[in-house]
């Protein structure tokens, strides 16, 4: 039984503690709606055309930013999820009678961490749901008599 | 006589003394305007870097470099928050910057100098392109500029 308290007091302070370093402040910007970027080859035959398409994107609801660059041929756009990448390339294409495609970047060269990075966000969350477990689980062994166990 | 001659002191210590009361009445000195403030807070600061982010995704300069932030859409949010807060906390807001220092976050990245540059000229475009004005800028860039060494050449 002591081993036990022993054990779940260090399961507690380990992951209260874990949940304590990793846990981010809060800031504004946490409030702010998300946003994905996607980046369209135009294929514009003049810049022109592609400062226009950049324009009229940029009055599009749920598109945050857009950005034309006539020497790489992009039009990149901020945008919520409200909208998704195909929705914006279909109208698009009602504005240009050329062809419009979502550019691909080729991913670098080099190891990247396997772990998605939304899965590590997640750990704090994790780390607290154990911490409160775990302490909860003290607090009922507690409650019952020394020496024995609670659900006998 | 004593007495007499202590009246016009008294009186000038009572006049004194509601001429320090008024004064307190007055406006107190406001205390300048963060660049936070000036720049026009969180919201205003979220849509330069939106601004910002998009012309970099659209630089061929350096775009390839976000290839992996573009494609998740977690990282770009992660990336597009530490902007903000990094900005934020820097310019006198009331923002925790959360990300990883700029070392740790460049090392590795072998950044060069022309590509650093193509990203400053990023920022600049979404600040003109919402009429930031110069001196906001220029104190913007000097809180930035001083990372390059942490940036460039890790
Ligand atoms: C003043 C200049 C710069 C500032 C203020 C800056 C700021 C930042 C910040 C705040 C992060 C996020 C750190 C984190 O994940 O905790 C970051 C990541 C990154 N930066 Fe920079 N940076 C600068 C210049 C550059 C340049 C010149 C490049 C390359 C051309 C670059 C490429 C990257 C990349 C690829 C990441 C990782 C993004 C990800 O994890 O998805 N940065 N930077």
């Amino acid at each position: 039984m002591k081993k036990t308290r022993f054990i779940l007091s260090l399961i507690t302070m380990l992951c209260l503690a874990g949940w304590a370093w990793l846990r981010k402040p809060y800031s504004p910007s946490q409030e702010l709606e998300p946003i994905v970027l996607t980046a369209f080859d135009i294929h514009a035959d003049r810049p022109a055309g592609g400062y226009a398409l950049a324009e009229a994107a940029a009055g599009w609801r749920g598109v945050t930013a857009s950005s034309y660059n006539p020497a790489s041929g992009l039009l990149a756009l901020a945008h919520t999820s409200s909208v998704t990448p195909r929705d914006l390339t279909s109208r698009l294409k009602v504005l240009t009678p050329r062809p419009v495609s979502i550019k691909v970047f080729p991913e670098p060269a080099g190891t990247s961490c396997p772990v998605p990075a939304a899965a590590l966000a997640t750990l704090p969350g994790w780390l607290l749901g154990a911490g409160i477990f775990s302490a909860a689980s003290l607090a009922l062994l507690a409650l019952g008599r020394p020496g024995k166990p609670v659900w006998q | 006589m004593i007495k007499h001659t202590r009246i016009p002191a008294l009186l000038l210590f009572v006049a004194l003394f509601f001429a320090a009361c008024k004064d307190q009445d007055g406006p107190l000195p406001q205390p300048d305007p963060t660049l936070y403030e000036r720049l026009g807070g969180v919201d205003a600061i979220a849509l330069v870097v939106d601004k910002f982010l998009a012309n970099v995704v659209a630089d061929d300069a350096i775009n390839a470099r976000f290839a992996a932030t573009v494609a998740d859409p977690f990282r770009t949010q992660l990336l597009r928050n530490n902007l903000i807060d990094q900005i934020c906390a820097g310019t006198g807001g009331p923002c925790q910057y959360k990300g990883k220092t700029m070392l740790e976050a460049h090392t590795g990245m072998n950044i060069t100098d022309a590509e650093f540059n193509a990203l400053v000229g990023d920022l600049v475009a979404a600040l003109d392109f919402y009429n930031v004005p110069q001196q906001e800028q220029d104190e913007l860039l000097a809180i930035l500029g001083p990372m390059k060494s942490d940036i460039v050449g890790q």
